[in-house]
């Protein structure tokens, strides 16, 4: 009786806490990310855009046109983003 | 800080069954005190929000830059990182609640996704940001 409410209660019992990548830090306010960071951060969105193409055509197949277009939005944007981070590192660069 | 989370049931039905793309959601991270506990029972912002933390300039952050790929073999959610800054005195929170704002009216309507927890109390100085950073995306599927 106990033994089969112990594995009921394993079972049904409330999920543990899960480690996960992001860190906390006090830093002061409306600081640029460090060139380190905006570098890794154009190499997470190439990567992304390089995923999307395959993406976009599965939800397109899955979920329909609509669903597909939100998500080629969403490319633009990341390309913006990428062409931005482009530009202020070629910036930090030139300075240097 | 070491950083956790635990997830709420909404989130695990609502992925599930498609209502919540994590590409596309527009999401929000709410500041919440060290003290509130995880309680499987909370499904939407109003069982939670009388706990919000919401003075020295804290306040609801939008995600941007948001996106759910694939890094290697887990499947990641990447966003920018999260930043509030401290004005008018210390600010001083210790969780994070991820909450839905697609089609929300108001906060019985906003979903409960994830209680981040950040390991204790961060506390920043006016003039700072509490930043929770996300080098290597804010969660993953493993």
């Amino acid at each position: 009786m106990f033994a089969h409410l112990a594995r009921l209660f394993r079972k049904v019992g409330p999920a543990q806490p899960v480690p996960v990548p992001a860190k906390v830090a006090i830093v002061p306010a409306n600081t640029m990310p460090s060139i380190d960071r905006r570098m890794a951060r154009v190499k997470r969105l190439r990567e992304l855009l390089e995923l999307w193409p395959a993406k976009v055509a599965r939800i397109e197949r899955k979920q329909g046109a609509a669903a597909a277009l939100t998500m080629v939005r969403k490319q633009r944007r990341m390309e913006a983003e990428l062409e931005q981070h482009l530009t202020s590192l070629k910036a930090d660069f030139a300075g240097l | 800080m070491a950083v956790t989370v635990q997830f709420y049931k909404s989130a695990k039905d609502y992925l599930g069954d498609g209502a919540l793309n994590l590409n596309t959601a527009d999401l929000r991270m709410v500041p919440m005190p060290t003290a509130l506990a995880f309680n499987q029972a909370h499904d939407f912002l109003d069982d939670i929000a009388a706990s919000e933390v919401t003075t020295n300039g804290a306040t609801r952050k939008a995600l941007t830059g948001e996106s759910w790929a694939l890094s290697g073999n887990n499947g990641r959610f990447d966003c920018d990182d999260i930043n509030q800054t401290a004005s008018g005195g210390t600010l001083t929170f210790g969780k994070y609640a991820l909450v839905d704002y697609t089609g929300r009216t108001n906060d019985t309507d906003t979903e409960l996704l994830a209680l981040f927890d950040l390991g204790g109390d961060a506390s920043a100085p006016a003039g700072f940001d509490v930043a929770l950073q996300t080098p290597n995306g804010l969660f993953e599927l493993q």
